[in-house]
């Protein structure tokens, strides 16, 4: 695995406002690496500073190992897809593609191009005339155009229905295991689950986890257990590898980090308990944990 | 090469075949004017005074109709590229931003051609006017060359990137620089100090330069001293917006 993209502290301030603050980490290539942040995180900040749309208030960009991406020679190793589609009037689907590909010295097949953004039946129809999700479909066409290295996804299945969705991710899979790298952003949180081999949660100007997600489970509330017992509160309390217990009446709800410990030291408990349900944390849910800031402790 | 050829093919497209407005309003606009003030109001005239009529007012609209498709095409064409996000699709990819700019300006070229010759020809037919091969290559490379400035200033246009912002430049652009200039009613109609100012427009200086080459009669030096520092003011203009942006 090489080392692809590489940020070194990376600070942007809008006047006196930081958006983002001293953000490093490092991709190899065949990775998926997930950005997930709420609104306004500066995903899409992060995004356009690596690809030179936006200038950074200081640190370090090293894509392929070169530190300048105005080097337009290095456009022919990265793909982006925007958030906002690229929807040009008066130009059809199958001009789109080929336009793009006459930008680049080694382009994808057009006939690739149009089976991977599943868009045959559309490509003598106008730009204009297609629908939100067809048009994502058309932009990661594009971005792929040139067969790059390195792909950008900036919210990329905004629009798309389900069965597009499932094919979008199967194709990235698919590009993942040829080598490529992808960098995605989406609200989607449960399809990056699926797929990212690395994820990044970004919240408040910085980086608040970088690993796996795997990592992640381990390291946030990663299961929740419910029942009802008639139990005091008190000795639940005492179990050790509880991170966290609410009541609501009868009702229980716990959060460990580590089932196993967990379920040893709670089998006393055993007949005095009913409706037992265990689910381990989706990534959906950690991220609404972690942009909570804690859980409630009675 | 062949990249830059389907690139200008496909500007071609979207800036003139697929542009029913480039047909209505930058050539048969200017046609229409042609016939209704050179056939169709002056009553049973003719004679060698008509004859130069009908070529100056010739002249008139092919100027008329560049600044339609320099100014006012050509801006709204740029401007619907960056709201379209194709600046941002040029900016991601390998190719320069000249190499964009350099397709849409041969298909500039190739517009402004069309209607010369489209326009050319309702003047050959429909008053006979006679003008010799040379004559047509000259003023044809003139109306070429003179019709940059128009370019730049159209693209100065679009930087305002707001499209009722543009619609109000171009409008005074097109209309008020084809009044001032003489392009519709002969400047000798306008009190003498709107003259003076109608003489320092490069519509009129344009149409001065290229009126002299179809009357084969010998033109001032100081309308191409004129259009080469409109030509160098409009640049100017425009590196300092460029470098405002950065």
């Amino acid at each position: 695995m090489t080392e692809i993209l590489k940020i070194e502290n990376i600070t942007k301030k809008y006047g006196s406002n930081t958006v983002l603050k001293n953000i490093s980490f490092t991709s190899e290539s065949g990775e998926i690496v997930a950005l997930i942040g709420e609104n306004g995180a500066g995903k899409s900040t992060l995004i356009n500073i690596i690809n030179n749309l936006t200038e950074r208030s200081s640190g370090k960009v090293m894509i392929f190992g070169n530190t300048s991406i105005k080097d337009k020679s290095l456009r022919e190793r990265i793909g982006v897809m925007p958030q906002q589609d690229i929807s040009l009037e008066k130009i059809k689907v199958k001009e789109t593609i080929n336009l793009a590909r006459s930008y680049y010295k080694n382009p994808v097949d057009y006939k690739e191009l149009i089976s991977l953004s599943n868009l045959k039946s559309k490509e003598n129809e106008l730009v204009t005339d297609l629908s939100g999700g067809q048009k994502r479909l058309l932009s990661f066409a594009v971005a792929l155009a040139g067969d790059p290295d390195l792909i950008f996804l900036d919210e990329p299945t905004n629009g798309m229905d389900v069965m597009n969705r499932e094919k979008f991710w199967n194709t990235v899979l698919k590009l993942k295991n040829q080598g490529k790298t992808f960098f995605v952003t989406s609200h989607y949180i449960e399809e990056l689950q699926n797929i990212a081999t690395k994820i990044m949660i970004l919240q408040n100007e910085k980086f608040v986890f970088q690993g796996t997600l795997d990592d992640l489970r381990k390291d946030q509330e990663s299961t929740q257990i419910q029942f009802d017992s008639q139990v005091n509160l008190v000795n639940f309390k005492k179990i050790e590898s509880i991170k966290t217990i609410k009541q609501n009446g009868q009702h229980f709800i716990i959060t460990t980090n580590n089932l196993i410990e967990f379920l040893k030291d709670f089998q006393v408990f055993y007949d005095e308990i009913s409706n037992l349900s265990i689910e381990q944390n989706t990534l959906e849910t950690i991220f609404k944990n972690l942009s909570k800031g804690g859980q409630d402790n009675d | 090469m062949t990249d830059f050829i389907y690139q200008t093919k496909i500007n071609f497209l979207r800036l003139a075949l697929r542009n029913k407005s480039f047909f209505i309003y930058d050539v048969i606009f200017p046609a229409f004017f042609y016939l209704l003030y050179t056939k169709i109001l002056p009553v049973n005239q003719s004679g060698p005074l008509t004859e130069e009529w009908n070529k100056e007012y010739l002249i008139s609209m092919l100027i008329f109709s560049a600044t339609l498709i320099s100014i006012t095409t050509f801006s709204n064409f740029i401007l619907s590229d960056k709201q379209n996000k194709f600046e941002l699709f040029v900016k991601l990819s390998p190719i320069s931003k000249i190499q964009y700019y350099a397709s849409v300006i041969v298909v500039l070229i190739a517009m402004k051609l069309i209607s010369f010759l489209l326009i050319g020809l309702v003047g050959g037919l429909v008053n006979s006017i006679h003008i010799s091969a040379g004559t047509w290559i000259n003023l044809i490379l003139v109306f070429v060359i003179g019709t940059i400035p128009f370019d730049i200033l159209g693209l100065l246009i679009s930087q305002s990137g707001n499209i009722n912002l543009v619609n109000v430049l171009n409008n005074i652009g097109v209309f008020l620089l084809a009044i001032l200039g003489g392009l519709w009613w002969p400047l000798r109609m306008f009190p003498e100090w709107l003259q003076h100012i109608g003489k320092l427009t490069p519509v009129y200086q344009l149409s001065n330069i290229m009126k002299s080459v179809v009357l084969n009669s010998s033109f001032h030096v100081t309308d191409i001293i004129g259009l080469s520092c409109w030509t160098v003011a409009f640049l100017v203009a425009m590196y300092l917006i460029n470098l405002k942006k950065e």
